[in-house]
């Protein structure tokens, strides 16, 4: 019975976090079909895990870290890295205002995120997207905070390279 | 100062404290460099954060390229305590004109809201737009920004202007900001505009539409996005743009099918499904409104620092998020009715999750009284030698706004403690190590400091080899606690990486590698009681899949995508792919574009690649219908799914599935509310189906306060069907009352309880019969309490209470640290209280309690050493032990575990993760406790120290117990 009970808590902590999971996602990986299957994935591992979670970080906390660790397998995947964003191919037959006009679909602060490390780009998404604190962006990731620091820095610093601020 | 120590990073999060702010502040002053840097990363950092990729997120302002991000470069600080009304003007430079403005407000912490904009003289081009920022509460240092954001190119900045509530134009620094590099001006010579129709040839289709308000007249500078649903692989850019003061937007291109979403902030959200060329109308549906207030239970002052977010499923309304100010007020707008839970997370006071009651386009008034929460204080220690630990960190889990400071000494302190926190301690030398507080209010242990005692735990080695036991260089490897704790270890350059682990870790853990060319298999590491312990992760030669996917013609797929099991991969220009890293074997792949697809099975060959030649995407098909209760009316909110891929669903109830092969048998999926239906065996092809649910049954109630008490803020249900795992779609709302729909007829228990405040959760069953409704009601009592203590002969050894309600077999556990354990908020009745140790031997001894409402029930308990008897008799005989009063021993938990885990060894070790195997292992246990085996011996293990009587049948015999003795007796 506290396995179904636990198995129906996850499912609607899943559900009230899905949209969080997959903005996360989005964010991070820049493809919305990526982020749905990163949130199914996260679904799958944490359904599949529940008859082990013991309750030793609170429920939300314990599918983030799930879904941190799917993030940072679908970044670091390199079948995954392959994968080119086909909106960005070029399109030669258009002049200069649709160009600019077309900047509602050419999202720079986009391609900037997208180009950072995958390291950088989880805890900048964590702490921008999320609000996360540094020492919760650290027990999420399983890094110490210098090391959240210095990522969130680096990722900051190319950000604004990037977008020429 | 130098720039050396300067943590610009950290000042700008808000994570420095006063002293270190102050130095930063002063250094800032007199260095421009460390200036500079600290309004790039500001910059970057609103960009990053106004960033919104569309699709559920979506809410506010476009994210129109880089103009919003050099916004944030003219952030002004609010002195603390004055709430602004700030109004302006965003004029241009001669010449210029701008076709959208947007203002937004950076509250510290939270997220840029946009601000109410006209654009002057109604028109699509303007030479300058009025906006005012909403007349709300700011915290102290609230940072107001405005950002000027415009659609077209021809012009992205402009100057801007922000006056205070007053009327005075200074307050909010210098007056008039001049906002981005005029070197940035883009010149529109000769360009296409934006009303003319798209060239031939071009392979895109524009898109036109309008966004009306509930009542229908046009909705002006409503948020307009546009996504390709998820299947669409490579194609899924989002855009997004406002519409004019007629409420027109249009979106240069769209290539595929799509999904537009409009939002208006306080006026609603709509959403729809569309093909390319179409022209839309969005009519908006309305928003609901809170305005609240959180105070102080006792004495009724304002909660400042407070976030409150509201997380909101289905369509594009994504999440709201604030924090109080120093009035304690918040307001969320926007807001579905129906899913909106707001989640109230102070920082010294107890978390809440409240539901409000909404209606669309009302506003709703909301106070709340939070209770605060105690603080815990606790010291580390080394379980060996006592000595206090140097803590590098104490993690605090649940809250992003508490926060745990470090005392020296092995000290720190949590403010704000509340029901299920979970700390992680983490110190040199030391393996991270969790403890959690199942009863952190309770009396008992409230008011000490707490002693947590870790242990240097067991260092693993890991090492990465393949078949030839060669290292396998750039392994990442990372360790799994059976589903419950997940570190990544990163990549080991030479395949060797070395980790503790708590010791007495009760459950297995995992190791994983991960290799382009190598496969690994999860690794199970069984547990060591201390010292080093070496993990050999054997990966196997991957193999390697190559192909080309083309088009019915023959035409290269260009950006298919490939599925292979979890790896993923895209054909390139040429329509070839390759897929490496893959388990040898035979394997489905799936290949697909757009809406057309091909799935076929390969053999992989280990270390090798595999060419699968050419794979033709067929199909093109839909699948479309409408879900509908057995009475045949339409369901409007569920899920959908067929063959692993999401369905969109229409704002009138139907659905889509695309990306169907033709051909195919699919099993399409339905779950609403807690039903869950699956329709097999639908043929692909363009076809519409109704799925009728079986049942729709609906349970409604209320939580009954007792007299002249108010529902208290963290009350909080769950619903379940015994023995069944059913999903129960519960809502539940702050007066208590509460729907659980869509469910299967059947019997369910409710809970509901509100243990922060001190009522214990109660329980109520009730039977609800297909299509109907049945009412329960559930009678909330103030709990009671008991505390008291365990007395053990071994030092630092883990114990904890559990209590079990006689009745009902409910129980409820509490950690002794110290000797001291307590629980509060029980359900009055009558219990047993048993002290539990994992150590061998070693037996905790058990006491009735009798819980009263409001009452604290005292309970000493202890740990003694425990004897064992062994006893020779018939084979097969029946025995019984009995104590010297004559009645029958119970065996003890330690008796059962020992008897289950030999059973196991004896039968290989079965699956004991599947409840019936273990079951069926605990009853054969059972009979072992009460039967002589085969040789004619029987066993009792851990057995408190006294005499006992041993019955055979009709014959009695009398046997004394030791403690750390066993005892012999011949019964032949």
């Amino acid at each position: 019975v506290r396995v179904v009970v636990q198995r129906i808590e996850v499912e609607r902590v899943l559900r009230a976090l899905e949209p969080r999971l997959r903005g996360l996602a989005l964010r991070t990986l820049g493809k919305a079909a990526d982020a749905d299957d990163v949130v199914q994935e996260v679904a799958l591992r944490a359904l599949a895990g529940v008859d082990g979670f013991r309750g030793e970080a609170a429920l939300p906390t314990w599918i983030y870290r799930i879904a941190v660790a799917v993030l940072g397998d679908w970044m670091r995947s390199p079948f995954r890295r392959r994968a080119r964003p086909l909106a960005e191919r070029p399109d030669p037959g258009r002049g200069p205002f649709d160009a600019a006009a077309a900047g509602e679909e050419r999202d720079l602060v986009r391609r900037a995120v997208l180009r950072l490390p995958a390291e950088q780009r989880l805890v900048l998404m964590l702490r921008e997207y999320e609000g996360m604190a540094y020492r919760e962006i650290a027990a999420v990731l399983g890094i110490p905070i210098g090391t959240v620091e210095s990522r969130l820095h680096a990722a900051r610093r190319r950000v604004a390279r990037e977008l020429s601020l | 100062v130098s720039c050396e120590g300067i943590r610009l990073g950290p000042y700008l999060d808000g994570e420095l404290d006063a002293g270190e702010r102050a130095d930063v502040d002063a250094h800032l002053g007199e260095c421009r460099a460390c200036a500079e840097e600290l309004r790039a990363i500001t910059a970057a950092s609103a960009a990053v954060k106004a960033w919104r990729p569309g699709r559920r997120g979506f809410r506010g302002l476009p994210l129109v390229a880089a103009a919003a991000a050099l916004v944030a470069a003219a952030l002004l600080v609010v002195p603390g305590g004055l709430a602004p009304r700030a109004e302006g003007v965003v004029s241009l430079r001669a010449g210029e004109r701008v076709r959208h403005a947007g203002v937004r407000e950076y509250v510290a912490g939270g997220l840029a809201r946009p601000a109410e904009i006209e654009c002057a003289g109604g028109t699509l081009f303007a030479s300058h737009a009025r906006f005012r920022l909403e007349d709300r509460p700011m915290r102290t240092r609230t940072k107001v920004g405005a950002a000027v954001v415009a659609t077209a190119a021809v012009v992205l900045w402009g100057t801007i202007e922000i006056s205070d509530r007053a009327g005075g134009r200074s307050t909010l620094g210098e007056g008039t900001h001049e906002i981005g590099p005029p070197a940035e001006v883009v010149e529109v010579e000769g360009g296409r505009g934006a009303e003319e129709p798209p060239p031939p040839g071009d392979p895109f289709e524009a898109v036109t539409g309008v966004v009306l308000m509930p009542d229908g007249s046009p909705a002006p500078e409503a948020s307009v996005a546009l996504t390709y649903p998820a299947q669409y692989a490579g194609g899924a850019a989002d855009q997004a743009t406002i519409s004019d003061t007629e409420g027109r937007f249009r979106f240069a291109s769209a290539a595929k099918p799509f999904i537009l979403a409009a939002v208006k902030a306080r006026a609603g959200a709509a959403s729809g499904y569309f093909t390319p060329g179409a022209h839309a109308v969005l009519r908006l549906r309305a928003g609901a409104r809170v305005e609240g207030r959180l105070l102080d239970e006792v004495d009724g002052t304002p909660v400042a620092g407070c976030l409150v977010s509201s997380q909101m499923t289905g369509g594009v309304w994504g999440h709201a998020r604030e924090v109080t100010g120093a009035d304690g007020r918040f307001v969320l707008d926007g807001l579905d009715p129906d899913a909106s839970t707001l989640w109230i997370r102070p920082r010294a006071h107890l978390d809440a999750v409240v539901r409000p009651r909404l209606a669309r386009g009302e506003t709703v008034a909301l106070e709340l009284r939070l209770q605060r929460a105690a603080a815990l204080r606790g010291k580390v220690v080394d379980a060996g030698t006592g000595a206090p630990v140097a803590l590098l960190e104490v993690e605090v889990w649940g809250n992003p706004q508490r926060a745990a400071r470090l005392l020296g000494d092995g000290r720190f302190e949590v403010e704000g403690q509340r029901f299920g926190t979970s700390i992680v301690v983490r110190a040199e030398g030391y393996p991270d190590t969790g403890f959690s507080f199942d009863d952190p209010w309770g009396s008992a242990t409230r008011a000490r400091e707490q002693v947590f005692r870790i242990d240097r735990g067991v260092l693993l080695r890991l090492r990465a080899r393949d078949e030839r036991d060669r290292p396998i260089a750039g392994t990442r490897i990372a360790l799994l606690r059976a589903g419950s704790y997940w570190r990544d270890l990163g990549t080991a350059e030479d395949g060797d990486a070395t980790v503790r682990i708590p010791s007495a870790s009760p459950r297995e853990w995992l190791a994983l590698g991960q290799h382009p060319g190598h496969v690994f298999d999860q690794t199970p590491i069984s547990p060591a009681r201390a010292g080093e312990a070496v993990v050999p992760l054997l990966g196997r030669a991957a193999g390697t899949v190559v192909g080309r996917v083309v088009v019915k013609d023959g035409r290269p797929a260009a950006g298919a995508r490939i599925d292979v099991g979890q790896a993923q991969g895209f054909a390139l220009e040429d329509g070839r792919f390759r897929l490496g890293g893959l388990a040898p074997g035979r394997a489905a792949i799936r290949a697909l574009l757009d809406d057309e697809a091909a799935s076929f099975e390969a053999d992989l060959r280990a270390g090798e690649e595999t060419d699968v030649g050419d794979v033709v995407l067929r199909g093109g098909a839909t699948i479309t219908g409408f879900v509908t209760r057995p009475d045949g009316l339409r369901v409007e909110r569920y899920e959908v799914w067929a063959a692993q891929r999401g369905g969109a669903v229409d704002a009138d109830g139907s659905f889509r599935l695309t990306g169907v092969e033709e051909g195919r048998a699919y099993e399409v999926n339905v779950r609403a509310g807690g039903m869950t239906k699956a329709v097999l065996d639908v043929l692909g092809g363009t076809q519409s189906l109704e799925i009728r649910l079986d049942d729709w049954a609906t349970i409604r109630g209320r939580v009954i306060m007792p007299e002249g008490e108010a529902v208290p803020v963290g009350l909080s249900m769950g619903c379940g069907s015994p023995g069944r795992p059913v999903f129960c779609d519960t809502r539940l709302y702050m007066d208590g009352s509460f729907v659980v729909e869509g469910i299967p007829a059947g019997r369910y228990t409710v809970t509901a309880g509100a243990e922060e405040s001190g009522y214990a959760r109660t329980e109520a069953t009730v039977e609800v019969e297909a299509l109907g409704t049945a009412e329960v009601e559930i009678r909330l009592v103030r709990g009671g309490a008991v505390e008291g203590t365990v007395s053990s002969p071994l030092p630092g050894e883990k114990l904890m209470v559990t209590l079990t309600r006689t009745d009902s077999g409910a129980t409820r556990n509490s950690a002794v640290r110290d000797g001291v354990f307590g629980l509060a908020a029980l359900a009055p009745g009558e219990y047993v209280a048993e002290a539990r140790t994992y150590e061998a031997h070693f037996r905790g001894t058990r006491q009735a309690v009798v819980v009263r409402s409001g009452e604290t029930a005292r309970c000493d308990l202890a740990v003694v050493a425990t004897g064992g008897l062994v006893v020779r008799a018939t084979p097969g005989a029946a025995l019984a032990l009995l104590d010297a009063l004559g009645n029958p021993v119970d065996p003890s938990t330690e008796e059962r575990r020992a008897l289950s885990q030999q059973l196991w060894e004896a039968k290989g070790r079965p699956d004991v993760r599947e409840k019936s195997a273990r079951e069926a292992l605990e009853a054969e246990a059972d009979r072992a406790l009460s039967a002589a085996d085969g040789q004619g011996l029987w066993r009792r293990l851990a057995l408190f120290p006294g005499e006992y009587v041993v019955a055979a049948g009709e014959l009695r015999c009398r046997a004394v117990v030791r403690a750390g003795e066993t005892t012999e007796l011949d019964l032949r």
